[in-house]
C-alpha cells in the first residue's frame, strides 16, 4: 500500500481556487515530483500534505491513516523549504538537533542522531560553525538534514534548488540524488524546472492551474504526453506546435499544415475516431526531425534556415518552412540563408485535439 | 547637605524605576501585539492603524482629564499612575517597530520549527526572538528615551513623593530666583543612563538585522 495517498485535493484561497482537483499516491522510497510553472498550486499542495494549509476539501492519507486533522508535527514529515529555512542565530549543531530538543531527547542520544546525520550529509567538519557563515551546498545539506533526523515517513521538498546559479545547481542536485539514493524515503519534490523533476524523480506529476494533467515516468511523459501543456512545458528545445486540419481527397487522409501536408492514410481510422473536429495541432520534437542538403526521402518539407542556436555537442537550428517556424535540433553544416530537406518519423508524430488539448495519436 | 542629595537621589531612582518599569511593559506588551498583527492579523487591517490615534492628539489636551481621572481612581502621586501611562503612550512606537522587524523574519522559519514539534511559545523564544533582538534593543532604547524625559505628565500627576528627573530640574527655577549650578547638575547627571544604556546595547543597534537569507 502507498505510503501517502492524496484524494481530491482542493483548496479555495477566498475566491481563487488554488488546487481544483488533485489525486496521487506516492509508494516506499519513491519520489514524485510536482512539476509545473508558477501558481499551478504545486507547492500549496506540498503545504497542504505538511500541514500548513488546511484544504478545503479531500483527503490525506500517511501509511493509511488519515491525516487531515493531524497537526503537522504529528504526521512524520520532514520539509525543506525553498529559502531553506535554517536559523541564522544557530550552530549547525544546534540547527540540526532542534527538533530532537524539543523532543527532549537524551543528551547522548541526541549528540549519536546529529553525529550520524552530519555524517551522512559531509557536514561533520562544520558542525559547530555559525550558520550564518555557510556556503549554499552546506545551507542545502543543513536544511535536509534537519528534515530527516526525526526520521520522517515523508520527505517534502520545495523548490529546493530553485535560488541557486545554474553552476552550483548542477552538482547539488546530484548531491540530492545520492542523499535521496541513501535515506530512501518516500519524497514529494517541487520544482518548476523539468530537467530537475527528470533527473530526480521516479515519477512525474504535471500540473497545470491546479490541475494534474499528466502523472507517469519521465521518460513516459516525455514521449507520450497526454496533454498540449504537457508536450509544451516537456522537452527543451519544446516540441513544434502546427496548427493543421484533418483534409480528406479521393481516398487519402492528409494532415494539411497549409505550407506542407503530411500523408496519414494508414493511421486515418483511430484518428478520425478519437477527434471532435478536424482541426488538430501536431507536435514533433526538434530532435525527432531530421534535416539534409539534398532531398533523400521524397516526402521531405523543404525549409530556409533562419539562424542556428550552437549546443556544443548539436545545434538547434531555426527554420521556417513556408510561413511556419520549425525548431530542428541536430548537427549538419548549413549556414542561415541555405535551404534544407526536413523529413520527419511519422512514429514520433504527436497530434492533439485543437479543443480539447488532449493527445489523440 | 543631606537635603541636596536626598535632592538628587530621589528623582533618580524615581525616574529609573517608572522609565524601565514602562519601558518593559511597552516592549513586553508591544511585541505580543505587533506577533498578532504581523502573523495572524489580528483585529484585521484597522485596529493597527487605530493604535496610532493615540500619537495624533497632542498630548497636552488630555493633561486635564487625565488628572481627574486619575484623582478619582487616588493614583495621583503613585508610581503606577505614570507607569501605567508612559506604557499606554509609547505601546504605539512599540507595536510599529517591533512589527516591522517581526514583518522581516520569514513565515517559514517559524513554520520549520513548528513542523519539528515545537510549542508555538518556543518557536517565538526560540527562533523569533533571538533574530530581532537588535529591534527588541533599539525600541527599548527608544523607549526609554521618551519615558526618561518626559516631563508634562509628571509635572501633573507627580505631586511630592512620586517626583521624576525632569520635574526636579525645573524646581530649580522659581519666581524668586534660579538655581543654574544645581540645575546644571542635575542635567548632567540625567544624562548619565542614558550614555551608559547607549553604550551597552550599542552593538545590538548597528547589528540590528542582518541575517544570512538565501536569495
Amino acid at each position: 500500500m502507498a505510503k501517502l495517498v492524496v484524494r481530491s485535493l482542493r483548496k479555495l484561497f477566498g475566491d481563487f481556487e488554488a488546487v481544483k482537483d488533485v489525486s496521487f499516491e506516492v509508494s516506499e522510497k519513491e519520489t514524485l515530483c510536482l512539476l509545473g510553472p508558477s501558481g499551478c498550486g504545486k507547492t500549496t499542495t506540498l503545504r497542504m500534505i505538511a500541514g500548513l494549509e488546511t484544504p478545503t476539501s479531500g483527503y490525506i492519507y500517511i501509511d493509511d491513516v488519515l491525516v487531515n486533522d493531524v497537526p503537522p508535527q504529528k504526521r512524520g514529515i520532514g520539509l525543506v523549504f525553498q529559502d531553506y529555512a535554517i536559523f541564522p542565530h544557530m550552530s549547525v549543531f544546534d540547527n540540526l538537533a532542534f527538533g530532537l530538543k524539543v523532543r527532549r531527547t537524551p543528551k547522548h542520544e541526541l549528540t549519536a542522531k546529529v553525529d550520524e546525520t552530519a555524517r551522512l550529509l559531509g557536514l561533520s567538519d562544520v558542525l559547530h560553525e555559525s550558520a550564518k557563515g555557510l556556503g549554499l551546498s552546506e545551507i542545502q545539506r543543513v536544511a535536509i538534514g534537519r528534515s530527516i533526523i526525526l526520521d520522517p515517513k515523508i520527505l517534502l521538498l520545495d523548490e529546493p534548488l530553485s535560488n541557486v546559479a545554474a553552476k552550483v545547481r548542477e552538482r547539488m542536485r546530484g548531491e540530492l540524488k545520492r542523499i535521496q539514493k541513501e535515506i530512501g524515503i518516500a519524497t514529494v519534490f517541487v520544482t518548476h524546472d523539468q530537467l530537475e523533476a527528470m533527473v530526480l524523480g521516479d515519477r512525474i506529476a504535471v500540473m497545470k492551474d491546479g490541475l494534474i494533467e499528466q502523472i507517469a515516468g519521465p521518460d513516459e511523459v516525455y514521449a507520450h504526453p497526454h496533454t498540449l501543456f504537457v508536450a509544451d512545458f516537456i522537452g527543451s528545445p519544446s516540441m513544434n506546435l502546427i496548427e493543421c486540419e484533418l483534409l480528406e481527397k479521393e481516398d487519402r487522409v492528409f494532415l494539411d499544415a497549409k505550407d506542407f501536408a503530411i500523408n496519414i492514410t494508414k493511421f486515418a481510422e483511430t484518428i478520425k475516431k478519437k477527434t471532435t473536429g478536424p482541426e488538430l495541432i501536431m507536435g514533433i520534437r526538434p530532435e525527432d526531425l531530421s534535416m539534409s542538403i539534398k532531398k533523400i526521402d521524397p516526402k521531405a518539407i523543404r525549409g530556409e534556415v533562419q539562424f542556428i542556436e550552437s549546443l556544443g555537442s548539436s545545434s538547434v537550428y531555426h527554420l521556417r518552412v513556408g510561413q511556419k517556424p520549425i525548431l530542428v535540433k541536430g548537427l549538419l553544416e548549413v549556414e542561415a540563408g541555405d535551404k534544407v530537406w526536413v523529413t520527419f518519423d511519422l512514429k514520433k508524430l504527436h497530434l492533439f485535439d485543437k479543443k480539447t488539448e488532449v493527445a489523440i495519436w | 547637605m543631606t537635603s541636596i542629595a536626598e535632592a538628587i537621589t530621589r528623582p533618580f531612582i524615581n525616574s529609573l524605576i517608572i522609565a524601565s518599569l514602562s519601558t518593559i511593559f511597552a516592549v513586553l506588551i508591544g511585541f505580543l501585539a505587533a506577533y498578532g498583527v504581523s502573523r495572524y492579523r489580528a483585529g484585521g487591517t484597522f485596529t493597527i492603524f487605530f493604535t496610532l490615534l493615540t500619537r495624533m492628539i497632542p498630548g497636552a489636551t488630555f493633561v486635564a482629564p487625565l488628572m481627574v481621572y486619575y484623582a478619582t481612581l487616588r493614583l495621583l502621586d503613585t508610581y503606577q499612575a505614570l507607569i501605567l501611562l508612559y506604557t499606554a503612550v509609547t505601546l504605539t512606537y512599540s507595536i510599529w517597530i517591533l512589527k516591522g522587524f517581526i514583518d522581516e523574519v520569514p513565515a517559514e522559519w517559524e513554520e520549520a520549527a513548528l513542523l519539528e514539534g515545537a510549542h508555538p511559545w518556543r518557536v517565538v523564544t526560540q527562533v523569533t526572538i533571538p533574530l530581532i533582538k537588535g529591534g527588541i534593543a533599539a525600541s527599548a532604547l527608544f523607549i526609554f528615551i521618551l519615558n526618561w524625559t518626559e516631563f508634562l505628565f509628571a509635572l501633573v500627576i507627580s505631586v511630592t513623593q512620586v517626583v521624576t528627573l525632569p520635574v526636579q530640574i525645573s524646581m530649580y527655577a522659581s519666581a524668586v530666583g534660579r538655581m543654574y549650578g544645581p540645575q546644571a547638575a542635575l542635567g548632567l547627571i540625567a544624562t548619565i543612563p542614558m550614555v551608559i544604556i547607549g553604550y551597552v546595547i550599542q552593538k545590538h543597534l548597528i547589528t540590528g538585522f542582518t541575517f544570512g537569507r538565501v536569495r
